[in-house]
């Protein structure tokens, strides 16, 4: 029977050695103590032993979760005869300055971050006849829940304007906390929940955009919303001027598509493109529903309008990109087109054979607008397909399996990461990213972290968490930010007035002409405006774009102006004695009672941090008291609604920052 | 620019800059006039009308073979898509064969006839003529996204290829004539659009319906002046460009809209009828109001935007397209009728532009993004009554096709538009310097005009 060795005898062999991270007593030790003892056995008395040095015995201290801008203390501690020398390192994570950090205890500042970041640190310690030992140390760094203003901040640009409750709820939690929660949530769908216009029998346009203005007003899924608001414009349909007119509740479903595959969990950029290019919407709009193998005979080719749309506004863009969303340029400083002719007509062919479900002659489409298309192999282009990067789709495939193979080829294409991450976050949180911006979430697109592509939660997070998008503020004042859509502008006033009408309807009729724009009813698959706009030779000197600004006319400029002040000042739920019955009407008191016992400060200061994130300019404040000094004899509510129209139609306002 | 002048900031603030919500219309007008007084003085009045074609009109369509072997091809390459029920028109340079133009465009019949309609026959955006073999082998220098929507949207308004400062021929034709365009002579229906965007001159943007006041500054009382002035003082310049962008697009629109509105209730009553459920027609009646009101705005030289969309007919093209051509052929009918009845006909000349024309062959019930097509010329000082440059040939793999019926221009864009700015005022240099690509082509202007 193997007699257990005195683990002195063990050092002594295993001198030198290096424990690295934590002395195991049992795995590097017991295949060397049976050899030992091999031999040996019985009742002998130990061989007398020599003792010479062993390094030290060092911890660097339990694992440590933190706060950012906490003091941190990095405790080690080390048991050896003599003097030791202490040595702490940083071994991973963003680089901190250790102080003290020849001592046991040494401490350094966790930096400021939106997300939760692990730093790792070793304790090196050595003896005074140069043998160490080493340990270290992991150190979770969590980011502080926000600020008022840091909240209000997030909330304009993952919801549909923040609100007092909101800012309150968001205050209690870090920006990557409220992210992830409000990814989490399950989706509030539309489709399902269309109302028929009063003394109608069925839904009509106006119902699905009453739908549209109740999700958004109340629904607390709000950064989910905003996502698919946010699609809705890249990967556009339409019901201005085609067959799609009179089909509420089937755009109904389409957005509910955008929605639930656009956003949380598990949801992937390749599914979106596959549930967006079956749809029978999609194929309406785009025409691929009821496109045809060539008949050569006849001259006729497969109509190409899905094939070069998905890929100019959906997928690739024109021109080869670089990770950070700038144009990849020839020997001579060319952009690189991504694409071509026989390319188009490569995916023009793949998307043959494609219908309505429920169809039984491919010449006589069902009308159904709502199930994912169905494939007629008899209608498929069977010859081979040329399609991006070089890929060949061999003839003879199914439909299906040239769909699937080609949606591959196109959301595998490298250009994807950054023309859509840089279009998403043009839509959520400004019109100019740096190209670092723009890189960083690309990053993400390719790879979650986890080796998986097009995680749009991931790419979500990244664009929220991004240090640009939580300080570009401070960071790039010139530069950063964005101008309000007007639909935006609407939601964040009925949400902070909790607007409602005594019918308790929400019918708008003329968006066109009051906001410019409307959810799916954009005047072309480009969408209101174009992500590259720059409307006037100052800013494209300074190279920056205003997409939003491309709806602005003279008229519709005024326009909304004038919706502001009746949505306001016209709308006081406390003074229209005779209202109309789908009358919005705006809740004023809890603003006309801040007035009243407070004074004008606290309620400039309460608007500053619901409308400007805090931040409200001293000539912005001046006008605004001398309007309230003006309007001193009138109502508290007709005053506050007042001074909330001027901070809507504010130029600070204008710009979401 | 040096500094700035009282006279350059009032032109600045018409044109776009500051605001003027303070002063009363009377002041604004009378600074408007002032500041065309001052301008580089130009002949008499003329206006250029601009009616955009989006999504890229099947012009191929509108002009087509009545009989013979022209007919047989085009039927053979149009498919279902051939157009059945031609009016035949009879051009002075006579067509073998006969042509015919779409029934749907049967307003347009009499105009022609009477020789205040020219069509343009196989134009389209080209840097430099080029042949069939150079665009197959890959060696033609041609026009940046040939098929994509908005890329040649922008190459028809801009009249070249793209610069670092986008601009439009429309606003460039203004600046280069006078000093100090005014504002008011550069007005769109239908929206921002590039054509009408000069190096300061940005298009007033009104709807067909008219130009809303402020509602907020209803009324004559304290109220009414105090949001006056403090919306003035809002809208002062910002340190923040794109805040900047906002205030100065906003106090723009205020101060023009103020001296349009007050122009517009000069305007006499119309009689001609536009009809009311045609959206090209109500922004055309808009036009000629505002055509009315010219000596009262004080400009001499004017271009308009109007547009029409949905002509991307990719799909149920037989349906959706000789509906559009019905409003187009209607809305165009109704503006010349009144441009007579304002006495003016000689002095406006309507044109079409589109994205691009469309593929000859078909997709089983539409057309793709082409090339070459159709465009209209209409107005009293035009020599109508023929069709210029060389017909647009509708056969499939000729020497012109390059695949699939996209057919290479005979007559390159900047050829009619040249021939537009020069009746408008511009001289041979002015043109070469806004359309650079018309010294690659030869005999540079249309003879279109009178």
């Amino acid at each position: 029977m193997p007699m257990p060795v005195p683990m002195q005898m063990i050092r002594q062999v295993t001198r030198q050695t290096d424990l690295g991270v934590k002395l195991r007593r049992g795995a590097l030790c017991w295949p060397l103590l049976l050899a030992l003892t091999a031999c040996g056995g019985g009742e002998t008395a130990p061989d007398p032993v020599v003792v010479v040095n062993q390094p030290p015995i060092v911890s660097a201290g339990a694992d440590l979760q933190v706060s950012a801008k906490a003091k941190v203390s990095l405790s080690g501690s080390a048991t050896d005869s003599g003097v030791l020398q202490y040595r702490w390192s940083q071994q991973s994570g963003p680089v901190v300055t250790i102080s003290n950090s020849t001592l046991a205890n040494a401490e350094f500042n966790a930096p400021e971050l939106y997300r939760s970041t692990n730093f790792s640190f070793q304790l090196e310690v050595t003896d005074t006849a140069g043998l160490s030992s080493r340990d270290t140390v992991l150190v979770t760094v969590k980011p502080l829940p926000m600020t008022t203003s840091e909240a209000a901040r997030l909330l304009q640009q993952a919801s549909f304007g923040p609100t007092a409750a909101d800012i309150t709820q968001a205050t209690s939690m870090s920006a990557e906390q409220w992210v992830a929660q409000q990814l989490a949530l399950p989706a509030t769908t539309h489709a399902d929940k269309l109302q028929n216009p009063p003394n109608q029998d069925r839904p009509a346009p106006v119902s699905r955009l009453e739908t549209w203005w109740r999700i958004a007003l109340t629904a607390p899924d709000q950064l989910r919303q905003r996502l698919a608001f946010a699609w809705s414009e890249i990967m556009v349909v339409s019901d201005q001027g085609n067959g799609l007119n009179n089909q509420p509740v089937g755009l109904a479903n389409y957005y509910d598509l955008l929605l639930q595959y656009g956003s949380g969990a598990n949801s992937s950029y390749r599914q979106l493109l596959e549930q967006v290019t079956l749809s029978p919407v999609m194929g309406v709009y785009l025409s691929h529903l009821g496109n045809q193998k060539p008949d050569l005979a006849r001259n006729i080719r497969p109509d190409e309008n899905y094939a070069r749309e998905v890929m100019q506004l959906f997928t690739i863009g024109l021109v080869l990109l670089e990770p950070d969303g700038t144009p990849k340029r020839d020997s001579s400083g060319q952009p690189i087109p991504s694409y071509d002719q026989p390319m188009i007509e490569g995916f023009a062919h793949v998307f043959t054979g494609w219908t309505s479900a429920g169809t039984v002659r491919f010449d006589r489409p069902q009308p159904d607008y709502i199930n994912p298309m169905i494939a007629f192999a008899d209608f498929h282009a069977s010859a081979e397909k040329k399609l991006l990067n070089n890929t060949v789709l061999p003839a003879g495939q199914s439909a299906q399996q040239d769909l699937t193979q080609a949606l591959d080829n196109l959301a595998g294409h490298a250009n994807v990461g950054p023309f859509i991450s840089k279009q998403l976050i043009q839509r959520l949180v400004t019109s100019n990213p740096t190209p670092g911006y723009v890189g960083r979430v690309s990053a993400v697109f390719a790879d979650n972290g986890q080796g998986q592509r097009g995680d749009l939660t991931a790419v979500v997070t990244a664009i929220l968490l991004d240090e640009e998008a939580r300080s570009g503020d401070l960071s790039q004042s010139g530069s950063f930010g964005k101008l309000r859509e007007p639909l935006l502008k609407t939601t964040h006033l009925w949400r902070l007035l909790q607007s409602a009408a005594p019918s308790g309807r929400i019918l708008t009729y003329s968006l066109a002409d009051s906001h410019a724009q409307a959810p799916l009813q954009s005047p072309s698959v480009f969408n209101f405006f174009r992500p590259d706009y720059a409307p006037t030779t100052e800013l494209q000197q300074l190279g920056l774009v205003a997409p939003e600004q491309q709806i602005v006319t003279d008229s519709n400029a005024l326009n909304l102006q004038n919706h502001l002040y009746t949505q306001t000042y016209q709308s006081i739920f406390e003074a229209v004695t005779s209202p109309g019955q789908n009358q919005m009407l705006g809740r004023f008191k809890p603003y006309a009672d801040l007035l009243s016992q407070q004074g004008l400060t606290a309620l400039l200061d309460h608007y500053a941090l619901l409308l400007l994130a805090g931040d409200m300019p001293t000539p912005l404040r001046q006008i605004l008291t001398e309007l309230a000094v003006g309007l001193s004899s009138q109502s508290a509510e007709q005053q506050a609604a007042a001074l909330l129209y001027f901070i809507l139609i504010s130029p600070q306002y204008a710009v979401q920052r | 620019m040096d500094q700035l002048s009282r006279r350059d900031l009032l032109k600045r603030a018409l044109q776009g800059g500051l605001g003027l919500a303070a002063l009363s219309t009377l002041q604004l007008t009378a600074m408007s006039k002032a500041l065309a007084a001052q301008s580089a003085p130009v002949d008499g009045y003329k206006a250029l009308v601009c009616v955009f074609l989006f999504g890229g009109n099947d012009s191929a369509n509108m002009l087509v073979p009545l009989s013979g072997d022209r007919l047989s091809a085009y039927a053979q390459a149009r498919q279902s898509l051939a157009v059945t029920g031609a009016l035949p028109i009879s051009p002075r340079t006579a067509v073998a064969d006969g042509i015919g133009i779409h029934p749907a465009l049967a307003p347009l019949q009499p105009l022609f006839a009477s020789q205040q309609l020219a069509l343009i026959s196989g134009v389209g955006a080209l840097q430099q003529p080029t042949s069939k073999l150079e665009v197959q082998q890959g060696k033609a220098l041609l026009p940046k996204n040939l098929y994509s929507h908005n890329d040649q949207q922008a190459t028809w308004m801009r009249g070249q290829e793209p610069l670092s400062l986008d601009r439009g021929w429309g606003a460039q034709m203004l600046e280069l004539l006078q000093t100090n365009p005014d504002f008011s002579g550069c007005i769109s229906l239908s929206g921002t659009n590039l054509w009408q965007r000069g190096q300061l001159l940005q298009p007033f943007g009104m709807s067909a319906k008219g130009v809303p006041g402020l509602t907020a500054h209803n009324g004559t009382g304290s109220r009414a002046i105090l949001m006056k002035n403090l919306q003035t003082a809002l809208m002062a310049s910002q340190p923040q460009p794109l805040a900047n962008l906002y205030a100065q697009s906003n106090s723009a629109a205020q101060a023009r809209s103020l001296i349009i509105t007050d122009a517009l209730t000069q305007a006499p009553p119309l009689q001609t009828v536009f009809a009311p459920d045609n959206n090209l027609a109500q922004q055309l009646q808009m036009v000629a109001k505002l055509i009315s009101v010219q000596a009262t705005l004080g400009v001499g030289r004017q271009v308009f935007f109007v547009g029409m969309g949905g002509f991307d007919t990719h799909d149920d093209q037989n349906t959706v397209h000789p509906a559009l051509l019905s409003q187009l052929g209607a809305a165009l009918a109704s503006f010349a009728a009144a441009t007579t009845e304002l006495g003016v006909a000689d002095q406006v000349t309507t044109f079409t532009m589109s994205d691009f024309g469309r593929t000859l062959s078909s997709n089983g019930d539409g057309t793709d993004h082409g090339w070459a097509g159709n465009q209209l010329v209409l107005g009293g000082a035009v020599q109508g009554g023929d069709i210029y440059g060389q017909l647009l040939q509708q056969r499939l793999g000729s020497e012109l096709d390059v695949g699939g019926g996209r057919m290479i221009p005979t007559t390159a864009n900047v050829q009619l538009f040249a021939s537009l700015a020069s009746w408008f005022g511009l001289s041979d240099s002015q043109c070469r310097q806004i359309f650079p690509a018309l010294s690659a082509f030869d005999a540079s202007v249309l003879p279109l005009f009178r």
